[in-house]
């Protein structure tokens, strides 16, 4: 089943024109679709225009499709009800995109009740059922907590259970990875991973990390100023990429079992 | 051996603040750097690597112990004669653009410290200026231009530039690298290891990419929750590195390379998981050996000789 499917999209947003520039392709369910590219390559700017989510000042061409139906032919209560609830979303810093003054729980179930009808007991269940699912210990403990007062790496858990919590079919993910420690970056991957693997869930993520796209994904989209010049299987896109641009954005990356540059320069 | 330049012995600093009370940020830290090496510090956010960094280049205050730059006893100067030790030190931080000032121009940047410090007259300070850009690979062009007008990789060459021009006895790089596009990262760094052989530039490397520290330190320092807890040469990490930290370090990199071959080993997160353990080992809560002598007595940092130390009872 098709779950996206993009065709000839160009977006001009923020006074750039074309910051996403003709950019076709289709995503099929429980697909784990990587994209990178450097910053401001249009990356992130496509995951926004998914969801629908860009701003007013921005003009989006071609067509995006979620589900079968084109974002453009879905009235505004459809389109709401569709984001949270089909489509998740995690950022980067998902601690940033909470409300500082507020505890996580009444955030969390303020975000529940939008789109589930149960009691406020039914909600906190649920709340520290999927704390635990992203092995969070503590549950009751992180419901009473500002946002501040857990570290990067558990915010982003936090961030990943409240998109997980209403089975979305398709979770966007923008740089979920970034912000966080080494150690504790691998502990995020594994915890995306495993949504697939248990629900089926379709990822589209966005990094800036090859390493990270190539680990994660079936499909690695390289995006350069706008375009998508390059879309095939992580392997094939790895070990053979067919763009100048992939090659050397491959050729960049700084491995462990290069030979370090103190010695060859 | 050659003397050390730059000699940090037991070296702590210590937070306070009215609602945890104590935090020691850095505890006890030794660590050397010779002339034209490169050491690096690896570990992640609030290990206390930036604090070092901010304790070498006065920025913060010690709370105990020394740090010796060519024998010179740094915490002890006064505030009035800083500025020949900030001649002697260099730093150059993440965000280059937090460097500047917006309205001031390339070639009044590079100029400003020249003059400042004496090494040039103002009239000689613009032709300095110029042969700074050109050894950075930069055009000459650029000296009239204005920050927003660079890219970071251009800006951050134009910082390393100044950095240099002091003819400095130490660079400090904290995560110098570390905003910059992969491609851009490696030509920066390709550009540091370059003017390091030509200059004999000593630098203190500090990042939390293991990958990137490795290839262009000749030393890794590694620290976990204010504490050294391994040291070791740069070309024999992957085989020999023996904390249980550091293996944790080494695992968590993604290479493009390792796709299937990779497990994840995974952690459940407490809310007390920060490491700064009033007993024992700082570790001990997500290490997988932990014995019963790890929750009471804290390990020495022990030399085995070759430049590998290890602070661990496992590894004893």
């Amino acid at each position: 089943m098709e779950i996206i499917r993009a065709d000839h999209v160009s977006i001009t947003y923020d006074g750039i024109k074309n910051a996403v520039n003709d950019v076709s392709f289709s995503v099929e369910k429980g697909q784990i679709i990587g994209i990178v590219g450097e910053s401001g390559s249009g990356k992130s700017t496509i995951l926004h225009g998914i969801q629908g989510l860009l701003p007013r000042t921005s003009a989006r061409k071609g067509t995006i499709s979620l589900f079968g139906k084109s974002i453009d032919d879905m009235s505004a209560a459809e389109l709401k009800n569709i984001r949270g609830r089909d489509v998740a979303m995690i950022f980067q810093d998902t601690g940033r995109y909470m409300n500082p003054i507020s505890r996580i729980g009444k955030q969390y179930t303020s975000f529940l009740k939008l789109h589930e009808k149960k009691s406020h007991a039914e909600l906190v269940a649920l709340e520290k059922e999927m704390l635990k699912r992203v092995h969070l210990e503590d549950a009751d403990r992180i419901l009473h907590s500002y946002p501040f007062e857990l570290s990067g790496g558990m915010r982003q858990r936090v961030g990943i259970a409240m998109a997980m919590s209403l089975r979305p079919r398709l979770l966007l993910a923008d740089e979920p990875t970034s912000a966080l420690d080494v150690t504790v970056q691998a502990q995020v991957i594994y915890e995306m991973m495993e949504l697939r693997k248990k629900y089926g869930t379709t990822i589209i993520f966005v990094t800036h990390s090859m390493g990270v796209a190539a680990y994660m994904s079936d499909i690695i989209g390289v995006m350069q100023s706008g375009r998508l010049v390059e879309w095939g299987k992580t392997e094939d896109v790895i070990s053979s990429p067919r763009e100048e641009y992939t090659k050397s954005l491959l050729g960049s990356i700084i491995e462990l079992r290069d030979e370090r540059l103190i010695t060859t320069i | 051996m050659k003397e050390p330049i730059l000699e940090l012995s037991h070296v702590s600093k210590t937070f306070y603040s009215s609602k945890t009370g104590e935090i020691p940020a850095v505890s006890d830290v030794d660590l050397d750097v010779s002339e034209g090496e490169c050491v690096g510090i690896v570990g992640e956010s609030g290990c206390g690597k930036s604090t070092i960094a901010r304790m070498i280049t006065r920025i913060t205050d010690v709370t105990e112990g020394k740090i010796l730059l060519e024998g010179q006893d740094i915490t002890k100067v006064e505030e009035r004669d800083l500025k020949k030790i900030y001649k002697k030190i260099q730093m150059v931080f993440q965000d280059p653009y937090s460097v500047f000032s917006p309205r001031m121009q390339v070639g009044t940047f590079l100029e400003e410290g020249l003059v400042f410090f004496g090494i040039s007259s103002r009239s000689q300070a613009r032709k300095e200026a110029e042969t700074l850009l050109h050894m950075v690979e930069l055009s000459p062009e650029l000296l009239d231009r204005f920050p927003h007008e660079l890219s970071g990789g251009q800006l951050q060459r134009v910082v390393i530039g100044r950095a240099i021009s002091m003819e400095p006895r130490l660079i400090i790089l904290d995560e110098a690298t570390s905003a910059l596009d992969v491609s851009v990262q490696k030509q920066v760094l390709k550009l540091l290891v370059k003017l390091q052989k030509r200059l004999g530039l000593t630098y203190l490397f500090i990042g939390h990419d293991l990958a990137v520290v490795r290839s262009i330190s000749h030393r890794i320092v590694i620290m976990y929750a204010g504490i050294v807890v391994e040291e070791i040469q740069s070309e024999r990490i992957e085989q020999a590195a023996a904390h249980p930290y550091t293996r944790k370090l080494l695992e968590s990199v993604f290479s493009v390379h390792d796709r299937e071959k990779k497990k994840i080993v995974l952690e459940t997160l407490t809310m007390q998981d920060s490491g700064y353990e009033r007993q024992g080992c700082p570790y001990q809560k997500r290490c997988p050996f932990v014995y019963d002598r790890c929750k009471t007595e804290k390990p020495d940092l022990v030399d085995y000789g070759n430049g590998h130390k290890v602070r661990c009872f496992y590894f004893e």
